[in-house]
């Protein structure tokens, strides 16, 4: 008895238990605490030596302890660009210039260090008559002694070896010879000489000192196997030569005579020697990039080596050395893969190290276990900074301890990346680390990225830093997974909300509260004639259609207007006239709606594009076109569009009710921190870094980078766009000069100075705009995908209509 | 040697452990096999615990907070707000619409399948693979087909066009309920079938004589023996097709998507897409209260199965 009494209440004991772990497994994943740098177990710690080039650096090799790369320098006085060959012994930051001289239109299409340490170079030139060739009176023909200086004097030997026959297609014969005596190579033709637009190739092999060795024609061997353009060069251990050209591979034996051709089944983007002298060569195959050994017998493609796919539409770039078999960048990683292994092995990545990718020109690993990469960048002036980076294993406890946010991200754009990469470099407290989700660019690779980070984001391991670009933040803000960013704008002297416009804040306002910004905007608009529209800042779409119906026939109302873009149009900012959102009430069976329907089947069901079709430029000045959609993203754009309809303009907007039919869009990312983020600050402090005013104030060349938040820095810019720019003629006068050119389609235009109406009528442009782009995209994919039978002529309106109305009815109610 | 003098020595241990003064050995033998019993029962316990009872613990936490980001307790607010939702009122009673019209229909088909098929018939075994064909055929493969049969455009369409008949909007109107029956039920025929045979096969031959001799009709035999010997699989059947039944969401949703016409909008959709938006508060809540209602259901049947059934069981 005393046993039957006890035991409920062990079983109560027992799920009271097993509830509280569940209520616990439930609510931990919390973030409380953040990583910092100190608890990585290494990291890479980069030490940056810029090197001063002009022309940044090109066909990088490096060998052991020298780096190879071409560069050049532009003379504008002479209009003229000397190229040169670089060296650079390991630990020097002035490279070794060597002036290449192979005449005006000469290329170097390929370099490689073969195994005794030289360089080997395929290089073609364009030789005229007049530059290159010189008949003397006794009719033997000398090339210019320019082309080739004292340093480049062949031996003997290799002169004798290096005389050949160079058939021109016309059947005569030119022979080369390089004496050793002499600084002059006779060339002795037998039927005439090169036209002027016949392509020389040479290989040229290069001392360590960069002095030329030798060098052999093989124009002829490479016209007999058709390659037009020669993009790579690289050897085998043999020391046959391999060029590649579009989806051809032209083998060469040492003395370079042809061994074979190898095709492969596209065009191939790269020719590489792996460690143990394969050649191989990466093309894009059925499942992306394909990596192959080249079969120099057999004269075809080796087997595709799997093991080196991380992705199958990565950008690869592959190096020499002796660290492993394959040494190779994709994407932001740096990869390793000797034969045999499973898979390649992730050495670190780049943005780990505050490196772009990207900007990559070369890497290599060391001897001595450091990674040594090559970096350049242009800057908007269209300076160069090149640095070699030296990246060196540590600890992560033996470097300074930094917090460490997380900046999740669907795919990472451009711009954040190299924004990441500077803040890493320059703040002492914290560092960016990104986590980006997708990995697979199809749409069930997005749908389950998406699902993953918004797992992450709810199961507590959200990224402190949220990237939302891909429009999300409105549902994430009401979830309340972001920080209101207004109290840190308070908190921080240099940064005052007042300073902002505030249209553009209270468009990506919500309940009063800020939860991103970004730090330049443009405005979505349509534009039209005031001859046409009059002077207005919205249209609706009963206007809209009644307009269309006074036009002369053929007139179109949208640039490349379909029956479903012309819908979607129209759609834009009147979703509201058809869902109440706060009643839940659907108006799609409306009488509206259908006359939007029946209006928008007047128009093509696809755009053909037929070679009498008139550009736009040409229909808006004939006046077949009434509307233009466009995104002013500067006072230029906007420029270059009146000068386009050649009239006055009004910004219609997208067809509402409303005030003002223009939205704002955001020309930057939009970043937002996580409201568990245990390093808010840290996320505050990079945000704010594209508020401040020396961040705003940057005006990049061109001007089309969308206008800057601040009002200081939007009036900044409209000084600059109404400030004038001169020239003085032939006669020293000051004549206005334009600024730039723009172009849309066949209509090309020099633009100016703007004057005060133009930058008033842009002001009123961003000053009528308050709302955001909204595109509910699941409203507008049922609408499509019903609207599609009505508008091939299977239903009818109604029906449709009717479908429509049930269907996003479910869609609203349950989301009220 | 020694591992014989080591095992003598555990075995003494264990009964100065486990020996208490005044215990019967035999009493001592039952404590013994209950705790080696729980031993051998803790590892699929702790996967129930870890894959079923803390999940739907999980569940039950997720519904009684605002979102899952502030995590602030709201009582059964997310209930009353999920019950006030018209989407998931429509999505209910279709789902207890379609089940409480499928579920019957697989039954009572399947049975009278199975019925004729024990009867002296021709190609019998080609007729039962014929019913069993469709539980082989791929998921993807099956909408393809409803989707040739059924679209606009479809198979069905154009004979009813050659027959002079209106085109009939199959999948998105009112119809569109008729079809998922008709796949349900083409989808799961076969399998309660052969559950039904099997249960046949299993009744005792001689009361069925003893009923044939004493001059029962068919009728009499079916309900007063075959049914009730058939009860506890008549009741495994219904739970199978009810709990497919809810599982019929991933067939509508591979034909009509993420918000279908609202005569097929089930429960699994209310519950996908609020998954989508983050809303887990009112995933779970609907999750609880559709569990609820199924807890009912099938404690439901387990009373009707007592009840039909007690007779025949031993």
């Amino acid at each position: 008895m005393k046993k039957q009494k006890g035991l409920p209440w062990r079983k109560v004991a027992w799920a009271a238990g097993v509830l509280l772990v569940g209520i616990l497994a439930a609510g931990c994943g919390k973030k409380t605490e953040g990583a910092t740098t100190a608890q990585k177990e290494f990291v890479y710690v980069p030490e940056y030596h810029a090197i001063d080039l002009e022309d940044g650096a090109s066909y990088i090799n490096i060998h052991k302890d020298t780096i190879y790369f071409t560069t050049g320098t532009y003379d504008e006085a002479s209009a003229s660009y000397t190229q040169y060959l670089g060296i650079l012994k390991m630990g020097e930051t002035t490279p070794k210039l060597v002036e290449l001289d192979f005449g005006m239109d000469s290329n170097i299409n390929g370099m490689y260090v073969d195994a005794e340490g030289d360089l080997q170079a395929v290089i073609t030139s364009y030789p005229s008559a007049e530059e290159s060739v010189a008949i003397d009176s006794s009719g033997e023909t000398t090339i210019s002694e320019e082309e080739i200086s004292s340093e480049e004097v062949a031996t003997e030997e290799n002169a004798e070896a290096e005389t050949t026959q160079a058939e021109e297609a016309d059947g005569t014969t030119a022979s080369i010879a390089v004496s050793a005596t002499s600084t002059a190579i006779a060339v002795e033709p037998e039927m005439g000489m090169f036209s002027e637009s016949q392509q020389k190739t040479e290989l040229y092999s290069f001392g360590q000192d960069g002095a030329v060795q030798s060098k052999q024609d093989i124009t002829q061997v490479v016209e007999e196997a058709q390659l037009s353009y020669i993009q790579d060069m690289t050897a085998d251990g043999q020391g046959n030569i391999y060029l590649s050209s579009d989806q051809k591979i032209l083998i060469l034996d040492p003395s370079g005579s042809k061994l074979g051709e190898v095709e492969a089944e596209n065009w191939i983007t790269d020719i590489f020697s792996s460690k143990d002298g394969t050649v191989m060569a990466v093309y894009y195959g059925d499942q992306g990039m394909e990596i192959h050994s080249v079969d120099a017998e057999k004269k075809q493609m080796g087997e595709e080596i799997q093991e080196l796919q991380v992705n199958n539409y990565g950008n690869y770039t592959f190096s020499q050395g002796e660290a492993a078999d394959f040494i190779f960048s994709v994407d932001n990683g740096l990869y390793t893969y000797n034969k045999g292994e499973q898979a390649a092995v992730e050495v670190l990545k780049w943005t780990d190290c505050d490196l772009d990718g990207s900007r990559l020109d070369g890497f290599s690993i060391l001897e001595d276990g450091r990674v040594l990469a090559i970096t350049s960048m242009w800057d908007d002036q269209g300076k160069n900074t090149t640095e070699l980076v030296y990246l060196t294993k540590k600890k992560g406890s033996e470097v300074p301890e930094k917090k460490i946010l997380t900046f999740g991200t669907m795919s990472l754009g451009y711009n954040i990346k190299s924004k990441i990469i500077n803040f890493n470099k320059t703040n002492q407290e914290y560092r960016i680390e990104i986590k980006e989700y997708l990995s697979d660019i199809s749409t069930e690779g997005y749908e389950a990225a998406a699902e993953k980070m918004n797992a992450d984001i709810i199961s507590g391991q959200c990224p402190d830093l949220i990237d939302l670009s891909n429009g999300s933040f409105q549902m994430y803000a009401a979830k309340g997974v972001l920080e209101d960013l207004y109290p840190y704008m308070e908190a921080d002297a240099e940064i005052n909300k007042e300073d902002y416009l505030e249209n553009v804040l209270q468009a990506y306002e919500m309940d009063g509260k800020l939860y991103t910004l970004p730090s330049r905007f443009n405005i979505n608009t349509v534009m039209a004639k005031v001859a046409d529209v009059g002077e207005r800042t919205s249209i609706t779409t009963k206007e809209v259609i009644e307009l269309m119906k006074s036009l002369p026939e053929g007139t179109e109302l949208y640039p490349y207007g379909t029956k479903q873009s012309i819908l979607t149009m129209n759609l834009m900012m009147n979703l509201d006239e058809y869902v109440d959102w706060n009643t839940g009430e659907c108006r799609f069976n409306s009488e509206e709606f259908l006359q939007a329907l029946t209006f928008a089947n007047q128009f093509k069901t696809e755009m053909t594009n037929s070679e009498d079709e008139l550009s736009m430029p040409t229909k808006i000045r004939e006046g077949k076109l009434l509307m233009t959609t466009s995104t002013i993203t500067s006072v230029q754009e906007f420029q270059m569009y009146q000068g386009m309809f050649g009239e006055p303009v009004a910004f219609v907007g997208y067809p509402t009710s409303k005030k003002s039919g223009s939205m704002i869009g955001g020309q930057d990312n939009l970043i937002g921190i996580s409201s568990k983020s245990p390093y808010k600050e840290g996320g505050w402090a990079f945000i704010r870094e594209e508020l401040t005013k020396e961040s705003q104030e940057v005006q990049s060349r061109g001007g089309n980078n969308g206008f800057p938040v601040m009002k200081s820095a939007l009036e900044a810019q409209f000084a600059a766009d109404m400030e004038e720019e001169y020239y003085e003629d032939a006669e020293g006068n000051k004549e206005k000069a334009p600024k730039t050119t723009w172009g849309y389609d066949d209509f090309e235009i020099e633009i100016y100075a703007a004057t005060e109406e133009e930058i008033a009528a842009v002001r009123e442009l961003i000053e009528s705009a308050n709302t955001l782009y909204q595109y509910d995209e699941q409203i507008m994919t049922i609408i499509s995908e019903e609207t599609a039978a009505f508008f091939e002529g299977q239903k009818k309106a109604e029906e449709v209509a009717d479908i429509i109305q049930n269907r996003i009815q479910i869609y609203v109610n349950e989301n009220r | 040697m020694m591992i014989g003098k080591k095992t003598q020595g555990k075995k003494l241990k264990i009964k100065k452990i486990g020996m208490k003064k005044g215990e019967k050995p035999e009493a001592k033998r039952e404590a013994r096999t209950r705790r080696l019993s729980r031993v051998f029962l803790a590892p699929s316990l702790l996967g129930v615990l870890l894959f079923f009872v803390l999940p739907f613990l999980v569940v039950v936490f997720y519904s009684v907070i605002d979102n899952p980001i502030n995590r602030k307790f709201v009582f059964f607010d997310n209930f009353v707000q999920v019950f006030q939702n018209s989407a998931f009122r429509q999505a209910a009673y279709n789902t207890l619409t379609f089940s409480a019209v499928a579920v019957p229909l697989a039954v009572v088909l399947s049975l009278g399948l199975a019925m004729l098929l024990e009867s002296k018939m021709p190609f019998k075994s080609q007729f039962r693979t014929f019913f069993l064909t469709p539980m082989m055929v791929p998921i993807a493969s099956v909408v393809l087909i409803w989707q040739v049969l059924f679209h606009y455009n479809g198979m069905v369409n154009d004979i009813m066009t050659f027959l002079g008949a209106d085109k009939v909007d199959w999948l998105k109107s009112a119809h569109a309920q008729v079809v998922i029956v008709v796949l349900f039920l083409w989808k799961n025929l076969g399998y309660n079938m052969i559950l039904f045979m099997a249960a046949l096969a299993s009744i005792p031959k001689d009361i069925l004589e003893v009923a044939v001799l004493e001059s029962a009709n068919a009728w009499q035999i079916f309900s007063h023996i075959k049914l009730r010997y058939l009860s506890s699989t008549l009741l495994f059947v219904t739970i199978m097709s009810l709990i497919n039944s809810f599982k019929v969401f991933r067939e509508i949703y591979l034909l009509t998507d993420d918000y279908p016409y609202n005569t097929v909008y089930m429960m699994q959709h209310f519950m996908n897409n609020t998954f989508a938006k983050l809303d887990y508060q009112k995933l779970s809540a609907a999750a609880i209260m559709m569990a609820a209602v199924m807890v009912v259901i099938i404690g439901i049947l387990f009373l009707a199965e007592n009840h039909f059934g007690k007779d025949v069981e031993g």
